[in-house]
């Protein structure tokens, strides 16, 4: 995957697992790799991985299983709100891109119907 | 693990490393960054016990760079330095004949990853091919402190790839790992500390990510805003 | 030191075959004239492994020396360098690995050299006649009685001398890279470190000669032991120039 560089890169890779999540090519309760495993695949810092599996502990993403691995949570809630918080994060880029263009809010709003 | 305590090295009059002071811990990898010239390998080689610090001592586990720490510390230089007789298979046995932390299952593995073949010759390989097989028999070695110099110089993407999956794939817990590179942007993500040198002096260290959210910029537009 | 060895016999191999193999061809094609009494053949061989032996002898040393210069010079200095050995190890290695090589080069040739003239002999009565007649002249030339022991101790010396010149070659070299680290005039410094060197051993030995008026055989022992003090001389300076000195 490539990366921004301007953005903390345990913060890009878990929007990556998010998405991944939404898009189903990963699974509620799915075993997630092991943080080595982690670095390799999106050939990080083993430490950033380490960090990526604690801060997304943190918020509930995941869970450890002792001497098992690194669960994605079972918590069907967390499903909606990952969404909810992609299309917010989402929107605001939409929105903030349309405003440096200098569109007002009315053709923000034509552009958007055409599009749907 | 490993200490630079105002290591200086002069050729001639001229200084090469300048009074650096540098620690380095295991369970990181470093990034030393700066353009050509400005004393990334001699350091290298002052830690590998190839060049003498003309003032100024480098320790490794508080025992000054010799025997003891040739044990533990991998050097991998920038110049092929295979002996012109060798094939890939020859250079595993020379390390396996003078490096107890030598696998040579995890060789085989490597240079096979890496599509060599262990009859050729090292003297007949492509630049890229000599660059694989280098770090395939440097990280083949369990070590616990491995310095590579510009690993990824004059090689293409894929083989980019390849080296930079294994370098993940070596770093532990135990060991540290410094990588030197004028090519920052390839470091950039599998990096914990950077080092930047300038004229063979320290201009700047620090914890990657902490440099990143201080400064708010990468350490890639850092490197450009130091060297420029 | 025995790993170290075996590396420095691996990366001079390859020229030892091709001698041997030329050596071989030589001695085949000279026997076969010996048998079918082919006396030009005969001749042409015997110059052909005359010549043989001295560039034989000539190139053991001087190869020795260029993988010393290549192992101390070049990117191939890393190989030995970064071995958990130390300087007095790889020292170690090369200094008896160039006495083996000489001692079995010059075993070799030797030995060869006396079969093949046994063989001549044998197949020639009139050559054994010519060798007497040899021996009785040089005798009479040097005033002394040549025997085996003596022939033995010169050829000893010569063994000595032949050592040494390979080590104090090495002790210049490690010198000049010490002193000039990077100068392009190294070599002009290496060599005339060279000179220097041997004449000061030149200068001790018939010092001390001129002290010692016993007969030939204490004179050659004094001089081989002279020899062998600066032989070990120059290979702990040198190893110690490694060990303390040398940035590659």
């Amino acid at each position: 995957m490539e990366f921004d560089t301007n953005v903390p890169i345990y913060f890009q890779v878990i929007q990556e697992i998010k998405k991944e999540i939404i898009n189903g090519s990963r699974k509620l309760g799915d075993k997630l790799p092991s943080s080595r495993e982690l670095a390799v695949l999106y050939k990080i810092n083993p430490n950033t991985a380490n960090r990526i599996y604690r801060e997304m502990e943190l918020s509930g993403l995941c869970f450890t299983k002792r001497g098992l691995g690194t669960y994605i949570t079972e918590d069907e809630t967390m499903l909606k709100q990952i969404r909810v918080e992609l299309a917010d994060k989402l929107m605001d880029d939409f929105v903030q891109g349309m405003r440096l263009l200098g569109l007002s809010r009315e053709e923000i709003m034509k552009d958007l119907e055409k599009k749907l | 693990m490993l200490e630079c305590k105002d290591a200086t090295k002069k050729y001639m009059g001229k200084v090469a490393v300048d009074r650096m002071n540098l620690t380095v811990e295991k369970g990181r990898i470093y990034a030393l960054l700066g353009p050509n010239g400005s004393g990334k390998t001699t350091l290298m080689k002052m830690v590998a016990g190839l060049v003498k610090p003309t003032e100024g001592v480098v320790t490794y586990n508080k025992i000054p760079i010799g025997i003891e720490s040739k044990r533990k510390v991998a050097y991998m230089s920038t110049e092929p330095f295979y002996y012109n007789y060798m094939n890939i298979a020859d250079v595993g046995k020379y390390y396996a004949d003078f490096f107890e932390d030598f696998s040579t299952e995890k060789y085989a593995q490597l240079i096979e990853r890496m599509n060599l073949r262990t009859q050729d010759k090292v003297k007949s390989l492509s630049s890229g091919m000599a660059a694989k097989l280098k770090i395939a028999a440097t990280l083949s070695r369990k070590a616990e402190l491995i310095l590579l110099d510009e690993p990824l110089n004059g090689i293409d993407i894929i083989a980019r790839e390849q080296i930079i999956t294994t370098i993940v794939e070596s770093a532990n817990d135990e060991n540290a790992l410094v990588v030197s590179s004028h090519l920052v942007d390839e470091l950039e993500k599998i990096i914990d500390y950077a080092v930047f040198m300038k004229e063979g002096n320290l201009v700047m260290q620090g914890d990657a990510e902490e440099m990143r959210a201080e400064r708010g910029m990468s350490i890639v537009e850092l490197y450009k805003r130091i060297y420029a | 030191m025995l790993q170290l060895m075996k590396y420095e016999f691996r990366k001079q191999m390859f020229s030892k075959i091709i001698i041997l193999a030329i050596l071989g061809l030589m001695e085949v094609v000279f026997l076969g004239a010996v048998l079918l009494k082919k006396e030009e053949v005969m001749a042409i061989s015997v110059l052909g492994l005359y010549v043989l032996a001295c560039m034989a002898a000539f190139y053991v040393s001087i190869e020795a020396i260029i993988t010393f210069s290549n192992d101390l010079k070049t990117k191939q200095s890393y190989m030995l360098f970064l071995t958990p050995k130390s300087a007095y190890q790889i020292m170690g290695a090369k200094v008896l690995g160039a006495i083996i090589q000489v001692f079995l080069t010059a075993a070799l040739f030797l030995a060869l050299g006396f079969a093949d003239v046994f063989f001549l002999a044998a197949r020639y009565s009139k050559v054994s006649e010519i060798i007497d007649a040899a021996k009785e002249i040089l005798s009479g030339l040097s005033g002394l009685d040549i025997t085996l022991p003596m022939i033995l101790m010169t050829l000893f010396l010569i063994f000595i001398c032949w050592i040494s010149t390979i080590i104090f070659a090495m002790l210049s070299i490690t010198l000049s890279t010490t002193v000039l680290e990077n100068r392009k005039s190294k070599w002009i410094i290496s060599f005339l470190s060279f000179i220097l060197i041997n004449v000061v051993v030149y200068k001790t030995m018939s010092l001390v000669g001129d002290q010692v008026t016993a007969g030939f055989y204490i004179s050659s022992l004094v001089s081989a032991g002279i020899s062998a003090v600066f032989i070990a001389l120059a290979s702990i300076g040198t190893s110690w120039m490694l060990e303390k000195k040398v940035s590659l």
